[in-house]
């Protein structure tokens, strides 16, 4: 039951956003790997907007927009996954509250 | 897995238009710069074109920027690069007798056009970029 | 492909047809002059606009084909018109010959001024270029507001 609480919390998160496989998941309930992926994602994108930064400041050539799209995707799916572990944790806390 | 979790297929198609947008951009520059260049020819890129040739290949990351060196690109979009013509849409007669092909007119008005439709483009991606980050902010309450 | 490349592009175009506007003042302001230091009249300069590709070679290994069709152009030479001069009769110029002739400057006119409307022309043509460069960069910047 309480698994099925935390699921209802994880979807109404990450339902607003998802594409595909974040939606499969969550209905599998194997969040955390979802997690796992997210973050994952989110060393990729970061390394990516690194490189494109890179090659912007060595004069490389690199297009602006490669680079601000790069950087914004990177914050965004960070922001994501900061939201998705609060949503853990709070619910965690709430299955925490209700055990006494 | 190639998938970008949150970032549709919409990013990638919006990516490639700019990439495209950015390099005609550069084309008609150096079109404008030459205009007197004696035998110089003109060039450019059709966007619609190589936009089309999206349809079809993975959709995901169709990059014809330039990757970094030993960074492979996606199967199917290895060693493609944009088709860049020599614009030759106009007739003989306006060519000049030094065998420049510059139509200065046509130049400067494909700039402008270019220019806006990168303009609205980038606007697109920074809407939904905002619109992403309202749906990350705003949908735990 | 970046927006450096295509200001450095504009700014070669600016600075030739800079160049070739000295040169057709120069041109002008010499219409009449008979007497110069190498000797003989002034003879009329034209410029020799030739385009050069840009891109290093690391790039052109990397994508070949795609940065070889940027160019900029570049003044390489300053020549002197090959046409002879005019010769005038007026033997009471202090810089007439043994016949009376006087050898002035083989410019016309209005071939320079129609050449210095084209250089105008071209110059703001680089011009409106560069602020459309810099106009889709800044675009570009605001990705991330």
């Amino acid at each position: 039951m309480k698994e099925i609480a935390i699921q209802e919390n994880m979807k109404s998160v990450i339902a607003p956003l998802s594409e595909n496989r974040m939606n499969e998941k969550a209905q599998d309930g194997s969040f955390m790997d979802t997690l796992k992926d997210a973050i994952g994602d989110v060393n990729r994108l970061h390394e990516e907007a690194d490189q494109a930064v890179r090659d912007l400041a060595e004069g490389k050539d690199a297009n602006i927009h490669n680079t601000m799209i790069a950087l914004e995707k990177a914050e965004i799916s960070f922001q994501l996954m900061m939201q998705v572990r609060n949503k853990i944790i709070s619910a965690y806390e709430t299955i925490m509250r209700m055990n006494i | 897995m190639g998938s970008r979790g949150i970032f549709g297929e919409t990013f990638s198609i919006l990516e490639k238009n700019l990439d495209l947008r950015s390099l005609r951009h550069n084309l008609i520059i150096s079109n404008i710069a030459n205009r007197d260049t004696p035998h110089y020819k003109a060039f450019d890129v059709a966007v619609d074109e190589e936009m089309k040739k999206l349809d079809g290949l993975n959709r995901e990351v169709v990059r014809m920027v330039k990757t970094r060196k030993n960074h492979l690109g996606p199967p199917g979009t290895a060693g493609e690069s944009p088709e860049i013509v020599q614009t030759s849409d106009f007739s003989t007669f306006e060519q000049n007798a030094d065998g420049n092909t510059v139509n200065v007119e046509k130049e400067m008005t494909k700039l402008a056009e270019n220019n806006l439709l990168y303009e609205t483009m980038a606007q697109i991606i920074r809407k939904k970029f905002q619109d992403l980050k309202i749906a990350i902010q705003g949908g735990g309450r | 492909m970046n927006f450096i490349d295509a200001l450095q592009i504009s700014a070669s175009g600016l600075a030739s047809q800079r160049i070739r506007m000295n040169v057709i003042s120069s041109n002008l302001a010499n219409s009449n002059t008979t007497r110069t230091a190498e000797g003989g009249p002034y003879r009329r300069k034209d410029v020799v606009f030739s385009s050069q590709p840009l891109g290093e070679s690391f790039q052109e290994a990397m994508v070949p084909g795609v940065d070889g069709n940027l160019s900029e152009v570049k003044v390489t030479r300053i020549i002197e018109d090959p046409r002879p001069s005019v010769l005038k009769y007026d033997p009471h110029h202090p810089d007439a010959d043994s016949n009376g002739f006087v050898r002035l400057p083989n410019i016309n006119l209005i071939e320079e001024m129609v050449n210095m409307m084209s250089a105008v022309r071209s110059y703001e043509a680089n011009v409106t270029a560069v602020n459309a460069t810099k106009k889709m960069a800044l675009k570009a910047l605001e990705i991330g507001k």
